[in-house]
């Protein structure tokens, strides 16, 4: 595709702008007879407002049919879980490991595994007009808990997504704020499959050392005990399907899981070193957001990614993209309960060259060299939440030189049990290794009451780099 | 980290609060294990910054026993466990705000497999190396035989004191044996020592740690007419690990401290944690309370989270008090007497 086909419909040719649900309504009204192909999942935007998630008409979008496809494959995630349903597959309900079980799921022909913590969006897409949170308050899981205790309000309510047939859920170095409410859900009556991710360490004095996924290294004793809690996943799934999973299924699903993870690096590699911002950090987010279950269809995640890909790299070419050359490089730390903070760093002057949202683990290839299981377990024990906050940072303090990030901000996600203090880690050791600016900020699940002051911290970043830039 | 000789003229205790770090082990290595009960204070340190230092989001027990274990004088390492977020973070910042040094024990979060029992008994290799690096010596056998019994032994003394003292000297009585490891005089000096008087009403404490100043809640509701017939808290004998079997203390000690500790102690943060629902609801039938109280931390999320279960799992009525690591204000007290006041 040489030009985005909503350009053309929009007017000025080839200018990659940030536009409202309004605008690419209307945009697609003139120009969605030619929409690319799209699995029976595109269409209009305003639909998914009407269907409640209201907080989309309060966001920027890209205005590339790419991004479209991107936010109608990610919108209509339910209606394919349902159709799954129907079709007589099993549905896994992976909890809190982000990126490795679906991975596993998805070697079985007729698993699809996703992830009820995707819940945690909830409140922001809904505007809380579900009354998730409010269901939550009343089994006394009230506002001293993360977002995450949305996922319990929608078991109880049982209409964001189907009832899975199996829920299975990563435990130990996880946060205790879902572990809390993934208990909770099974004191609701539906089972859990628990496994043990262990506190990743360092190997003792004469153990062997295993490289993980993203430079960190564990105890070799720790990779074969994951590797054996994820042996007790597959059995479970095995006792679901009736199909016995073989090395073979289960490399075949390690290599697809690399071409997605390939072509979501490729993606990030491009936006955050280009001279101008290909893609906005709303939609980066959510293309980052497909790796850890790949939305509940693996192939077409692919695609949506290959032509977001494919945007990019034709927006690069042509030198074009958002913000100006002199927009702030923010490396980001932490998910935004509210995907409209992504929106409000751009108004600010900032772009995000680097991300570290909870699951660098997912974006990481996966070892294809060693016998896939424990490529796996590996995978888990890589999660940034497995390790000291100490490995977080010096992980952040790499990419943030690799993408030529300007300043940090961390993002602490409200009432979430490890945000507070991993924070004051990661923001010391940036703060001591040299002269970048590190912001603290909190993003509530809707953020316009606080958004007059996030604006302010946001610009006065944007300014505390703009003067350090002039300094040099 | 200091060099072990450093650290050994700082003094030789191992300094640690949760109930799944077997003192004995420790004590088998040559060193004074310490289990603290934070007194519930901000820092006792002297110059410099707490550690910990934040304190919107952090839990209040966390924030003092970190400041208070690194700041204490005789301290040669702290011991952590991963039962939660709060503590797995505060080694973070032991370890890059002070120099003691930090052990960060994996305590598993499910049970009932092989595995996870192996996990948590290779652990304690791991601990004993720890201890080794900071100039304990290296367990000989007949040793550790010896001083697993003193332990048992001693563990059982305390607990059969638990019908001569009131619920608060139990409890201190405790935290004196979690600090010294064996029981206090015979005439219990310090102590108060009484039993509540006849016709009280029998409740019972479910929940996490209590700081050393919150232990006075037990006088609180005897005030109020209430004996308290079981803690069932992170502080009381609910925390307490079942008898070693000592027909295998010798060929395999760190599998019967495993069954000792982390097989038999029921806690909120084990999944499933069915364990620690059968063990209140044993203790609240087989001593007959009339109704419970739930203490937790603010910010403790495990405990917190399951506050309507126990409420709904119980036939009696539950107190659930929010505590912030000082004392009780006002509003706990007015809370307590209307409790109270319902279950006569």
């Amino acid at each position: 595709m040489s030009l985005c086909l909503a350009e053309r419909a929009l007017g000025p040719v080839a200018v990659p702008r940030q536009i409202t649900l309004e605008e690419w309504d209307e945009a697609y009204e003139r120009a969605g007879s030619l929409e690319p192909r799209d699995a029976g999942y595109g269409g209009l935007l305003g639909r998914h407002v009407r269907s409640g998630n209201t907080r989309l008409a309060r966001l920027q979008f890209d205005n590339s049919f790419a991004a479209l496809k991107l936010w109608n494959f990610l919108l209509t995630e339910e209606d394919r879980l349902r159709q799954a349903r129907l079709a007589g597959k099993t549905l896994i309900g992976a909890m809190k490991d982000l990126g490795t079980v679906p991975v596993i799921a998805c070697a079985y022909p007729d698993l699809v595994a996703f992830y009820p913590d995707g819940a945690w969006w909830l409140p922001c897409l809904l505007e809380d007009n579900a009354g998730l949170l409010a269901i939550a308050d009343r089994l006394g899981v009230d506002e001293s808990f993360c977002p995450v205790r949305a996922m319990l309000g929608a078991f109880v309510s049982g209409e964001h997504f189907p009832r899975p047939d199996l829920l299975v859920c990563s435990v130990g170095a996880t946060c205790d704020d879902f572990s809390a409410i993934a208990q909770r859900v099974e004191g609701l009556g539906h089972p859990v499959l628990w496994w043990e991710l262990p506190q990743r360490r360092e190997p003792e004095p004469g153990e062997k050392a295993a490289l993980l996924p993203g430079g960190a290294r564990a105890g070799a004793g720790q990779v074969a005990f994951v590797q054996a809690e994820l042996a007790r996943v597959i059995t479970g799934f095995t006792m679901q399907c009736n199909v016995k999973l073989t090395d073979r299924m289960l490399a075949a699903s390690i290599h697809q899981a690399n071409k997605v993870r390939s072509c979501l690096a490729e993606l990030r590699r491009a936006v955050f070193t280009a001279g101008l911002a290909p893609l906005p950090a709303l939609e980066l987010l959510v293309a980052e957001m497909l790796a850890l279950h790949y939305c509940s269809d693996r192939a077409e995640t692919l695609v949506v990614l290959e032509e977001l890909l494919a945007t990019v790299r034709e927006r690069t070419g042509r030198g074009v993209g958002f913000h100006g050359r002199d927009a702030v490089r923010v490396f980001w730390v932490n998910p935004v309960a509210d995907l409209k903070a992504m929106n409000l760093l751009e108004e600010c002057g900032g772009r995000i060259c680097g991300t570290d949202y909870l699951f660098t683990h997912a974006l990481d290839q996966i070892p294809d060299d060693i016998p896939p299981l424990e490529a796996l377990a590996r995978v888990a024990l890589a999660d940034p939440m497995a390790g000291t906050a100490q490995e977080r940072a010096q992980r952040i303090q790499r990419d943030m030189r690799a993408f030529g990030s300007e300043a940090l901000i961390i993002s602490r996600i409200p009432g979430a049990s490890h945000c507070a203090l991993e924070g004051e880690v990661i923001r010391e050791i940036v703060t001591a290794a040299g002269n970048c600016p590190v912001l603290e900020i909190e993003v509530p699940s809707v953020c316009d009451p606080l958004q007059g002051t996030l604006r302010t911290r946001l610009e006065a970043l944007v300014e505390t780099v703009r003067n350090q830039r002039k300094e040099r | 980290m200091d060099s072990p000789g450093t650290a050994l003229r700082r003094g030789k205790k191992i300094i640690f609060t949760s109930p799944f770090v077997p003192a004995e082990w420790i004590a088998a290595h040559g060193l004074v294990p310490w289990r603290m009960t934070s007194g519930g204070s901000a820092f006792c340190g002297g110059s410099g910054a707490p550690p910990v230092s934040v304190e919107s989001g952090v839990c209040a027990y966390m924030r003092g026993f970190i400041n208070e274990a690194v700041s204490d004088p005789q301290v040669l390492g702290v011991v952590l466990v991963t039962t939660c977020d709060q503590m797995r973070r505060g080694a973070d910042l032991i370890n890059l705000r002070t120099k003691v040094p930090c052990f960060l024990m994996n305590v598993p979060s499910t049970c009932g497999t092989p595995e996870v029992s192996a996990l948590y008994a290779a652990e304690l290799e791991r601990l004993g190396r720890f201890c080794v690096t900071l100039g304990g010596k290296r367990v000989e056998p007949e040793r550790l035989v010896s001083i697993l019994l003193e332990y048992d032994i001693n563990r059982r003394m305390v607990l059969a004191r638990q019908n001569d003292l009131s619920a608060g000297d139990f409890a201190r009585e405790l935290q004196f044996f979690g600090e010294n490891g064996k029981v206090r005089d015979e005439n219990f000096a310090g102590l108060a020592c009484g039993r509540p008087y006849a016709g009280s009403v029998p409740v019972g404490f479910i929940g996490g740690p209590l700081t050393a100043r919150q232990f006075d809640l037990f006088d609180v509701f005897a005030d109020h007419g209430a004996e308290v017939v079981f803690n069932g808290t992170e502080s009381g004998e609910r925390a307490f690990p079942a008898r070693l079997d000592l027909r295998r203390i010798k060929e395999d000690p760190t599998g019967v401290l495993t069954e000792a500790y982390f097989r038999a102690i029921p806690d909120v943060f084990q999944r499933p944690n069915s364990g620690i629902f059968a063990w209140m609801e044993k203790a609240v039938r087989s001593r007959q309370v009339r109704g419970v109280v739930f203490v937790r931390h603010l910010w403790c999320d495990k405990w917190h989270a399951e506050a309507e279960r126990f409420r709904a799992a119980l036939e009696v009525p539950l107190l659930d008090i929010e505590l912030d690591g000082g004392r009780m204000n006002e509003r706990v007290r007015n809370r307590i007497g209307a409790f109270m006041e319902g279950l006569r």
